[in-house]
């Protein structure tokens, strides 16, 4: 098991180990997702420079998805960014946790380091950096995490310029089936982290979205996710209830 | 600003930007204030972790954008295979490949219209 092993603490080969970790299935989910976008986006009347300069400043799927999908539709521009905002306030939780697998909080990161860094986090990054915990060294996660999420948004901004193109030549089939190994890979590497807990709250919220998307619709996810995860946290509240309950208790007596 | 003015979607761009980044710097600001061993994180955590997979899971049962395009009969084979593979052999690599391989099979197969 790599865990077992001594973390690595040097930045520039964690560094370069990451870059070697984006080659693979998540820079090529990555890349075709934006190349999907890019004929989403061309479709809907985008041009070029629109279209990159949305991927780059968005930089999150759901939300580009959203808003090119609603302006191909028609809607009005209140409609557009409440839909994009509702699609990537879930980008809230994930850098909570990425600062704090980062260390940022620890090591005493600048605040304005931390706001620039947090725009290039993608979901793929997030969960990578998860799963590398432990096998890179605490100190080491900033060196990792920029050399993951650097290269990833180039690809990113590659895939929606060769989108543009692309889309004439690749045939649907294949383009389908590369951006459908995305969830795939980043189901399979929530069941990769170490952190049991973490485990199950992906469970209980992959089990739940589907079955509340009927009835709620984009909102499935939010509330899936807060049913979820304080589901699994339920047994810790109890417990840390019970211990100042106890705690209390003891002052009393003497 | 109307539809029709040449910097309309150029605003737009900016606006969904913007409604995207205020919660990264609001996720910045939130987790300077939380100690990173308290529950509250931990919480936090589990919720991120909930909510991705159930995005996730989402594409797989409800998809929008090009994945839409193919049946509920290619996309859901697809999943259970690849957590199989995953359960059974611990292969990232092999497990999604697999699933990947299976989704193409049966979409050609079961093709949507």
């Amino acid at each position: 098991m790599p865990s077992d092993l001594t973390p690595i603490s040097d930045p520039r080969r964690v560094a370069l180990m990451a870059m070697r970790d984006v080659i693979g299935i998540p820079g090529l989910g990555l890349f075709f997702s934006m190349v999907g976008f890019a004929a989403i986006a061309r479709e809907a009347g985008f041009g070029l420079a629109e279209a990159l300069a949305t991927s780059a400043l968005v930089w999150g799927m759901p939300g580009q998805v959203a808003m090119v999908s609603l302006y191909l539709a028609g809607a009005s521009v209140a409609v557009i960014v409440m839909a994009v905002a509702l699609a990537n306030m879930r980008m809230m939780l994930m850098v909570v946790s990425t600062v704090d697998l980062i260390g940022f909080r620890r090591f005493g990161t600048g605040l304005i380091k931390q706001l620039i860094s947090v725009h290039f986090l993608a979901i793929t990054t997030w969960i990578q950096l998860a799963v590398v915990r432990g096998r890179v060294a605490d100190q080491a996660m900033f060196a990792y995490f920029l050399g993951f999420a650097l290269p990833l948004y180039v690809i990113g901004l590659l895939g929606t310029l060769l989108g543009f193109y692309l889309i004439d030549i690749v045939p649907i089939w294949l383009l389908k089936t590369i951006v459908f190994t995305t969830p795939l890979y980043i189901l399979m590497m929530v069941a990769k982290i170490r952190s049991l807990l973490f485990r199950q709250a992906g469970l209980v919220g992959g089990v739940l979205a589907p079955i509340l998307y009927p009835v709620l619709g984009e909102w499935a996810i939010l509330v899936a996710g807060i049913v979820g995860g304080s589901l699994v946290m339920l047994p810790r509240f109890v417990a840390a209830r019970k211990a100042r309950q106890r705690r209390r208790a003891k002052r009393v007596r003497p | 600003m109307t539809p029709d003015h040449p910097l309309y979607l150029w605003m737009l761009i900016l606006l969904a930007f913007l409604a995207t980044d205020i919660w990264r710097w609001f996720g910045v600001l939130l987790a300077n204030r939380i100690s990173p061993e308290s529950l509250l994180m931990k919480w936090i955590n589990a919720v991120a972790y909930a909510m991705v997979c159930g995005v996730m899971v989402l594409v797989v049962v409800h998809p929008s954008g090009l994945v839409a395009s193919s049946g509920l009969l290619a996309r859901l084979p697809a999943l259970l295979i690849t957590m199989v593979i995953m359960i059974r052999s611990g292969q990232t690599l092999i497990a999604v490949l697999a699933g990947a391989l299976t989704f193409l099979g049966l979409d050609w197969l079961f093709p949507l219209t």
